[in-house]
């Protein structure tokens, strides 16, 4: 527990000592808005500008996990991996993911949102929609980000085989956020946060029971 | 609702899947001889190293 | 034909198949609004999905199975039950929209089933993709079963599960049991569907034993 613990810290202290990374990240996102806005201002309705801030979202929360498994060298690696159990590096670096990935979005929405307006009406929805996706998007993400690190060649790599993965789950993202603009009573709400919750659930777990055999060099 | 025109239709249908279960059959084969002749040659070149 | 002893579950594989296109096209089957006649297609479309999702089962425990003991032939297995899977699956979407554009109207709709099938596709082309993309030979059987085993669990997510969820859809039988019919299915058609079903998983295990035997070759002569 207090190897995840120093893990986690250890991640952010290193994000926290490059600022530029982190500022790149969010400025590649808040650029995304911009120009979202900029193309699309006035001529689509409120229910697709909701799918575009995810996929603006998805793709910020691709680009910030990419690093997850790829700064630290070779030597470094092998240090670490005598230290700490693989579970723990996973769990701690899925933990920090989540919080990057929820940092990230709560920043886009709030841009996103000031350019748009807030058509929100049930904002207790859309923070959940926020917080299960970054739950789900960080475990997926994190795994695929260690597979992919394990060949340095290929950085679409990572986009590959994140993208197919991540589309039940932003579905069900985008479904969660499209009622909590909807005036109406959404039917199956409850069926959807416990369908997501489920699914993040098993998207950790998963990455967690595998990860070990990654880990293996 | 079955006509003869209809007849004809499976006639032609299962005849071109048993073209291809055929196929599939010599396939087979060929992969079976393939493989006794591999087999053969490493022994042999077992036999001599 | 010699040794048709242990080969006999290939000849019955192909007298089942064979027997469903006959029997398929001959039964009479209930006329329902929309499908009519094309309800047919039950009996090979929908087999296609079935063989997929048991080809990727396979691939599934091959990699459980090559994990806990990595032998070469059982990676070999694994990815050559996910090709022969992602073949079925291709057959099981093109049919699919044959069908669709056909009754539908248009080959492809917003559908949960059909979006679950075509993000299934995109996982299975991701792992080949994955694997084309390492070259040390262990790395690549290890890597490849952590993602197989990732893949299916989410796969059986997307095909099983969502389309249950979804509100309304116009895929035959959904909101409620995707798989299969309209008030249940009627037991005519049953007498032919399972058996059509069985016959192409045993075709398609054939196809994969093939495979697996050509590869077999192809890494032995590499050796020499």
């Amino acid at each position: 527990m207090k190897q995840i613990y120093w893990l986690i810290r250890r991640d952010i202290l290193l994000e926290l000592r490059q600022p530029q990374v982190i500022s790149g990240i969010i400025l590649h996102a808040l650029g995304s808005v911009w120009i979202a806005y900029l193309a699309f201002k006035g001529i689509i309705p409120t229910n697709t500008w909701n799918s575009l801030l995810w996929i603006i979202l998805l793709f910020s929360a691709v680009h910030s996990s990419n690093r997850a498994f790829g700064s630290d060298s070779g030597g470094r690696k092998l240090y670490y991996y005598t230290l700490a159990d693989a579970r723990h590096i996973i769990l701690a670096k899925i933990i920090y993911n989540i919080l990057l990935i929820l940092t990230l979005s709560a920043i886009t929405s709030m841009v996103f949102l000031l350019f748009n307006g807030n058509p929100i009406l049930h904002p207790l929805r859309f923070i959940l929609a926020l917080l299960l996706a970054s739950i789900g998007l960080a475990g997926i993400l994190t795994f695929t980000s260690a597979i992919a690190s394990q060949e340095a060649r290929n950085f679409s790599l990572m986009a590959i085989l994140s993208l197919p993965l991540t589309a039940p789950l932003l579905l069900l993202v985008i479904r969660l956020s499209t009622s909590a603009i909807q005036p109406t009573v959404a039917s199956n709400l409850s069926a959807m946060v416990l369908a997501l919750l489920l699914l993040d659930i098993l998207c950790i777990t998963l990455a967690w029971i595998l990860f070990p055999y990654l880990w293996m060099e | 609702m079955l006509t003869n025109k209809l007849f004809v239709v499976i006639g032609v249908i299962t005849l071109i899947f048993i073209g291809l279960f055929v196929y599939l059959l010599f396939l087979d084969r060929k992969t079976q001889r393939l493989e006794k002749e591999l087999d053969e040659l490493l022994k042999k070149q077992s036999k001599n190293t | 034909m010699p040794k048709l002893k242990k080969d006999w579950w290939k000849i019955t594989g192909g007298l089942l198949v064979a027997y469903s296109l006959i029997a398929g096209l001959s039964i009479h089957v209930p006329q329902l609004p929309i499908i009519y006649e094309s309800i047919r297609n039950l009996f090979y479309h929908v087999s296609m999905w079935f063989t997929m999702t048991t080809m990727m089962a396979t691939a599934f425990i091959f990699s459980i199975k090559y994990l806990r003991q990595p032998l070469a032939k059982t990676d070999t297995a694994a990815v050559q039950a996910a090709a022969v899977g992602l073949f079925f699956g291709f057959l099981g979407i093109v049919t699919g929209m044959m069908w669709a554009n056909f009754t539908w109207g248009k080959p492809w709709t917003n559908d949960p089933q059909l979006n679950g099938a075509a993000t299934a596709i995109l996982v299975y082309l991701a792992y080949f993709v994955l694997r084309s993309s390492i070259d040390d030979q262990e790395k690549k059987a290890r890597v490849s079963a952590v993602y197989n085993i990732f893949a299916f669990v989410l796969m059986l997510v997307f095909i099983g599960i969502m389309p249950r969820l979804a509100e309304h859809s116009i895929h035959p039988g959904k909101s409620g049991n995707p798989a299969l019919g309209v008030k249940g299915l009627d037991p005519t058609m049953r007498l032919v569907f399972y058996p059509a079903v069985l016959g192409w998983i045993m075709i398609a295990f054939w196809i994969w034993k093939i495979r697996i035997r050509i590869k077999t070759i192809h890494q032995k002569i590499a050796e020499l």
